[in-house]
């Protein structure tokens, strides 16, 4: 009888033990950033058609991407906010881009088709810090005087979680406006004077697309699917710009790359027909790992991105470049085990 | 234990009772934070603004050094009320960060007051930001 327990414990502790191992091998996951999700969705289920590994991503936000990441919860974070080598540093982390693609402003106006509405940076800033708070505003009126626009009040939405496009949004409103760089800065999470707090990009295109008199900011892709309004915005050269694929590939184009962390400011850049709020999605993961099956796989899928993404839609940009893609794969040398042993040979 | 060696006693416990009690009354409605984290890592596990960290931590460690400076408290309002904000001059990226809390001033007195600071940092491109203190002015005590 006791053999019999004995044998059948034996079996159960190998069972789990594999079965351990199996889970371990064949699931990575990830959190962070919500303005990458529509494309990262169509890389996981393109990846998992290919490879017996399932990817799980978790579109929190930014700012949750980083505390998981940092509390080992995930294999990977990926983030709009980017972090500099120091804070790199302090956190054990290695970061690297991997996709880009274009913030725009949205809105619920009736009888405004996309693009044809004007905005500048300096105007859309006072509309979030609520010094515009009607649409027939003579600063709008005066942009737009062939729009015969309504008395109806603005309705400001904003995100309430910590957030990348807000960090890259906000980041653009402090370097048009004296006011905001003053009063509220750049952030992922702001003090926001006036309007309504939404989670996610998703949250936001959501509610612009329910309220009439709604402004937002999005990633260009949910303004696509909700069917939203887009604007033309001013760019440091003056030009009113239309955000699509062209106008953000004319900002990213000007990223030089020379930093070790790979950190970019696209916004407000100069140059023709270049849109001024672009944002990087950055990846981080630890550079010491316990598990490094897991590594290797998270490794793999990225990979797999970097040489399946050379043409994807939805107005994203790959990060296509031979020599910045050397590089950042040259990088994933320094990571290891937990014994201090190289992860990739 | 003799009588008298006893009532010393007592008096010495009510009198530190006493203190402990005053100093908690002190502090008493001061809008400081139960987040005590210091490094990095705890400063981003419990929530604050990544971009600020940085500088939160940069700004212990400068405390804790500091001949001027006993102690450091962030408020609630640390997080939120923090002003951040970038610029690039010829390829090269500035941050500057400015940041509320209380600090404890390394003086002789019996009881310690928290003082309204201004933290601000200045980090050059991928390095460490430069931490700079300022009073802003006297505790209501």
């Amino acid at each position: 009888m006791i053999n019999i327990q004995s044998s059948f414990a034996a079996v159960l502790f190998f069972s789990m033990m594999i079965c351990q191992y199996t889970y371990a091998a064949t699931e990575i996951s990830g959190a962070g950033a919500t303005f990458p999700l529509p494309i990262l969705k169509q890389w996981i289920s393109g990846y998992e058609e290919n490879h017996s590994v399932k990817v799980s991503y978790l579109g929190l936000g930014s700012a949750e991407g980083i505390k998981r990441v940092t509390a080992r919860t995930v294999d990977f974070a990926v983030t709009d906010i980017g972090l500099t080598k120091s804070e790199l540093s302090q956190d054990d982390l290695l970061q690297f881009p991997l996709v880009a693609g274009g913030i725009t402003p949205v809105i619920n106006l009736p009888n405004v088709r996309a693009g044809e509405f004007k905005l500048t940076g300096k105007v859309l800033a006072d509309i979030y810090l609520g010094k515009i708070t009607f649409w027939d505003d003579s600063r709008i009126q005066s942009l737009n005087p062939s729009l015969l626009l309504t008395h109806l009040p603005i309705h400001v939405i904003h995100r309430k979680d910590g957030s990348g496009t807000t960090f890259t949004f906000s980041g653009y409103l402090s370097k048009v406006s004296d006011d905001w760089q003053k009063s509220l800065g750049m952030g992922s999470y702001l003090r926001w004077p006036v309007g309504e707090g939404q989670i996610g990009n998703e949250g936001i295109a959501k509610k612009v697309f329910e309220l009439e008199g709604a402004i937002g900011y999005v990633e260009y892709l949910y303004a696509e699917r909700f069917k939203l309004t887009t604007v033309s915005l001013q760019n440091k050269d003056g030009d009113f710009v239309i955000p699509n694929i062209d106008s953000f590939r004319r900002a990213f184009n000007q990223a030089s790359w020379k930093r070790p962390s790979y950190y970019e400011s696209l916004t407000n850049l100069p140059g023709s027909n270049s849109w001024p709020i672009v944002a990087i999605s950055y990846v981080l993961i630890h550079r010491t790992n316990n598990d490094r099956l897991e590594i290797i796989k998270t490794l793999d899928f990225f990979d797999w991105i970097f040489s399946s993404s050379k043409s994807i839609d939805g107005g994203y940009i790959s990060i296509s470049d031979p020599t910045l893609l050397r590089r950042i794969k040259s990088s994933w040398k320094v990571l290891t085990d937990s014994k201090g042993n190289p992860v990739l040979k | 234990m003799t009588k008298k060696k006893s009532l010393r006693l007592i008096t010495l416990s009510l009198f530190t009772c006493l203190t402990i009690f005053s100093q908690i009354v002190w502090s008493g409605g001061t809008p400081t934070t139960f987040r005590v984290s210091k490094d990095f890592k705890s400063l981003i596990i419990q929530g604050e603004r990544p971009e600020i960290v940085a500088c939160m931590t940069a700004t212990s460690r400068y405390v804790k050094k500091s001949l001027d400076y006993k102690e450091l408290r962030w408020l609630d309002s640390t997080s939120l009320s923090a002003i951040f904000n970038e610029n690039e001059n010829n390829g090269q990226l500035t941050r500057v960060i400015s940041l509320q809390a209380l600090a404890l001033l390394n003086t002789s007195n019996v009881f310690d007051s928290w003082i309204p600071i201004v933290i601000r940092c200045k980090q050059v491109d991928e390095g460490y930001p430069e931490v700079n203190l300022n009073v802003v002015g006297s505790s209501k005590w």
